[in-house]
């Protein structure tokens, strides 16, 4: 028994010791990147454009290109992500197609992104003629968050009690009329919280735009311009420079990015907390 | 009436979008990539020693073993490390350890893959060059950089399987008079065994697909390492890196080929995964 | 699956390609329709506002950039986005029309000549061999450069240098510089690399990084990080290239297809004009004026 109690007790440790691991990985990782910035980020560092190739100046082109990207990505991926979710949860029932599709979604989410790059890159830029713009890196996103969306869609649908429903259909209530004014409202909170992953997710891909964006610094004018998304800026600075400038503003540009993914999980948690207080 | 049937009939089609993006993936990617395989020959391309796009020699084999390499030594670290959180999260930890890790978790898991490279650029190659020998651009830096991007996947993939055991279980071991130990390692891992393991090819597809952070820390020579301290290229690296400067003519559809081997691999490992989780 | 589900599918598809074609016939994208060429002597000819892209060899890029730059100057509401993609991928977007002005720094090969384009040779370079600042080698010979790069020579100590194996950096496949150095040092020896960096600051990059390392850029790149090596005694400058005593040169490109329009036409003659010229030498350049 004495064994059995120091092997509890070595376990145990072993258990402590690799969750502390991971918690000093990723401290080292935010610290180190943080670090580093210190100095270098500040109003003037979001709100100039860049100079001399990045070397100089700030990233305002580049936040802009990644806005704009989020922006196309979540117009284009919301309304279907959720369509289909509500789909596969309201109407198909035990439809074989639903399980079809489904194990799309998860396939989808499987496939790498710079095979959503090459697609992109065949499809968009050159089949339809879109160039590298804002457009083509933007529906590239979109295919590559929808998922994202409908997963969500369907788990926060799944959680609306059945009840609802039902109240709903004895007062008469049509089957659309119940999936829009009681199961979507009710499910709207867990709805926007994979909007809002999709976004994190858009803002940080790097792989599958830059075979779809190009990597003009410029402030676009169309949605058809080039632009350099800052995951994009940091890669072409972190394997092309040793400028001190220009690594300074890589390592800017790597902690405004994980800000970024910051505020979103802090935003999803937050609505989340709310939702499921709401909920019971 | 009509308008419901015009909301189903949508929704029908918001549904089929993933699909249906997935079709066009293979469709677009395959009718490119296809073609040159077949002029190359199945077996020279996957097994071909030489990558000289310039003479139109395209092998791929370097790059498959590398792929696979990087994949295994990254898994090898961070499969214990992953499983054993997994377990800590799900039975040991005190509930201030889980409200501390969970997000910590999700925030590895947002992090763009750009900002992991980046750092494995900045911090493991220099370190490796100077401590161990350069060109610090090596199989070892990639594996640690790949490692810390698999363990979300890993971790709460395996964290679910392991909640997802019936508490019954559990109970009938400590009725028994077995430690918590002995009852994890005895009855929950085992009975968890395939959710774990789909977590563990999962998070394999994720370091497979990796594109950002192997490029920028590989070294991305196609031959067959002799060290862990060697640079290798790997298939998303090799499609990156040379469709980025997008070439012409066999050497692109050289490059979708490796796209359509690149596919087929993590397809298969959805596949996989999926069965495992639904045998659980 | 039903045979109802193919009528969603196909509804999909249809609308997915029918919006990708609308978009494509109101895109701006192709190159605007063909005016009546300006007179290439009116000094600064009005150019009618819009946007031209350039893009191609990461070499002519750096140029390319600081060009573009003093060009929209000139000429407020023009736009030249410059893109660095590689010479290949530059002279292949200039043929399919994804950029309208390719660059390439190396010369059109094989079936490339046939495809119609119009070559601008906009200045003339020196491709630089480059070392780490530390590195106590100041010059090889031309065939020492070769057997490092083939493989033959393994050790600085065998240059005069330190017991070092030596890292050997090169381009990816598809780069112009890479090309025209192969082309001229290899004599048709396949390159035995350690290391395969992507881009001119790729590589000057790992170059930078690495005591061990040798690689080689456009000698407009070579700044303090690197170090440039004498190769049988010449330094690797305009000086050299224009007296004919360095051999690892090659032109910068500019490449259009068919019918030039007034703003190609207008950054083309302000890049061969003296003000571009001037600006090209001033980036260790050859001029061609």
């Amino acid at each position: 028994m004495i064994s059995a109690h120091i092997n509890e007790k070595i376990a145990k440790l072993v258990l402590w010791i690799s969750s502390l691991t991971i918690l000093a990985i990723l401290l080292a990782i935010i610290g180190f990147v943080v670090m580093r910035s210190i100095g270098i980020i500040n109003l003037e560092f979001i709100f100039s454009m860049p100079r001399a190739g990045g070397r100089e100046g700030g990233i305002l082109s580049m936040i802009i290109g990644t806005l704009c990207l989020i922006a196309i990505s979540t117009t284009v991926a919301s309304p279907i992500g959720i369509g289909g979710g509500i789909y596969l949860t309201e109407y198909a029932g035990e439809h074989p197609l639903s399980k079809i599709i489904t194990f799309g979604a998860e396939w989808l989410a499987g496939v790498p992104s710079i095979i959503f790059g090459l697609f992109g890159f065949a499809f968009f830029v050159v089949f339809l003629g879109w160039g590298f713009s804002i457009l083509s890196g933007g529906m590239v996103l979109a295919c590559m968050i929808l998922n994202e969306t409908i997963r969500t869609t369907q788990e926060s649908i799944k959680a609306v009690p059945a009840s609802y429903r039902e109240a709903s259909y004895a007062l008469g209530a049509t089957k659309w009329q119940t999936v829009s004014r009681v199961v979507l409202k009710s499910a709207a909170p867990g709805i926007l919280t994979g909007i809002i992953l999709g976004i994190g997710r858009a803002a940080g891909e790097t792989a599958a735009i830059m075979l779809t964006v190009g990597s003009f610094m410029a402030l676009p004018t169309s949605l058809f311009s080039s632009v350099r998304p800052m995951s994009l800026h940091l890669y072409l600075l972190a394997i092309a420079e040793v400028h001190p400038g220009a690594i300074a503003r890589a390592f800017g540009t790597a902690t405004l990015l994980v800000l970024m993914v910051l505020i979103v999980n802090l935003s999803v948690h937050t609505i989340m907390r709310r939702y499921t207080r709401a909920l019971r | 009436m009509l308008k419901e049937w015009i909301i189903e009939k949508s929704l029908i089609v918001a549904a089929m979008v993933s699909f249906v993006i997935i079709a066009f993936i293979i469709m677009i990617v395959f009718r490119a990539g296809v073609p040159l395989i077949a002029e190359v020959g199945v077996g020279n391309f996957l097994f071909g020693m030489d990558w000289r796009p310039e003479r139109e020699i395209f092998g791929i084999f370097p790059m498959i073993i590398g792929t696979l390499l990087v994949a295994l030594f990254s898994m090898l670290i961070s499969v214990p490390l992953g499983i054993l959180t997994a377990i800590f999260l799900a039975e040991v930890a005190p509930e201030i350890m889980r409200n501390i890790l969970r997000p910590a978790i999700e925030l590895l898991a947002g992090i763009p893959s750009v900002v992991y490279g980046f750092v494995g650029l900045m911090v493991l190659v220099p370190f490796i060059r100077t401590h161990l020998g350069p060109p610090g651009f090596s199989i070892l830096a990639g594996s640690i950089v790949l490692a810390i991007m698999a363990l979300p996947t890993i971790i709460t993939i395996s964290e679910d399987a392991i909640k997802a055991v019936p508490k019954s279980y559990k109970e009938a071991s400590f009725a028994v008079g077995a430690t918590h130990w002995q009852t994890i390692k005895n009855i929950i891992l085992p009975a968890a065994r395939s959710g774990i393991l789909a977590g563990v090819v999962l998070g394999s597809g994720r370091a497979i697909g990796e594109t950002m952070a192997a490029i920028m820390v590989l070294g991305n020579l196609p031959v067959i390492p002799t060290s862990v301290l060697g640079p290798i290229r790997t298939l998303t690296a090799n499609v990156a890196m040379e469709m980025a400067y997008a070439p012409h003519g066999p050497h692109r559809q050289a490059l979708f080929a490796t796209g359509v081997v690149l596919f087929i691999v993590v397809s298969i490992l959805v596949v996989i995964s999926n069965r495992l989780r639904r045998g659980q | 699956m039903k045979k109802g589900m193919w009528i969603p599918i196909g509804i999909v598809v249809l609308v997915a390609i029918g919006i990708g074609v609308i978009i494509r016939a109101v895109a701006p994208q192709v190159p605007p329709p063909p005016l009546p060429a300006v007179t290439p002597q009116v000094p600064l000819p009005p150019l009618p506002a819009g946007r031209i892209v350039v893009g191609g060899s990461s070499s002519v890029y750096v140029v390319a950039v600081h060009l573009a730059e003093r060009f929209m100057d000139k000429h407020p509401g023009v736009v030249v986005e410059t893109h660095s993609v590689g010479s290949t991928a530059g002279i292949v977007g200039a043929r399919e029309g994804t950029f309208h002005i390719g660059m390439a720094s190396r010369w059109l090969r094989r079936d490339e000549p046939g495809w119609g384009l119009r070559e601008f040779v906009i200045c003339h370079d020196a491709i630089a061999p480059i070392v780490h600042p530390n590195n106590p080698v100041r010059g090889l010979t031309m065939k020492q450069l070769k057997k490092i790069f083939t493989g033959e020579i393994t050790n600085w100590n065998k240059v005069g240098g330190e017991n070092l194996p030596i890292t050997v950096i090169i381009r990816e496949a598809g780069s112009g510089t890479r090309d025209a150095f192969e082309e001229i040092v290899h004599e048709g020896i396949d390159p035995v690399p350690t290391l395969i960096l992507v881009g001119t600051g790729g590589v000057r990059a790992g170059v930078a990084g690495d005591p061990s390392s040798i690689s080689y850029v456009a000698s407009p790149a070579v700044d303090p990080t690197v170090r440039a090596l004498e190769i049988d005694g010449v330094k690797p400058d305009a000086a050299a290239v224009v007296a004919g005593d360095w051999a690892i040169a090659r032109p910068f490109l500019f490449l259009t297809m068919g019918e030039l329009s007034p703003l190609e036409q207008g950054f083309i003659d302000f890049v061969l004009g003296s003000e571009g010229q001037q600006m090209v030498a001033d980036e260790g350049l050859v001029r061609v004026d």
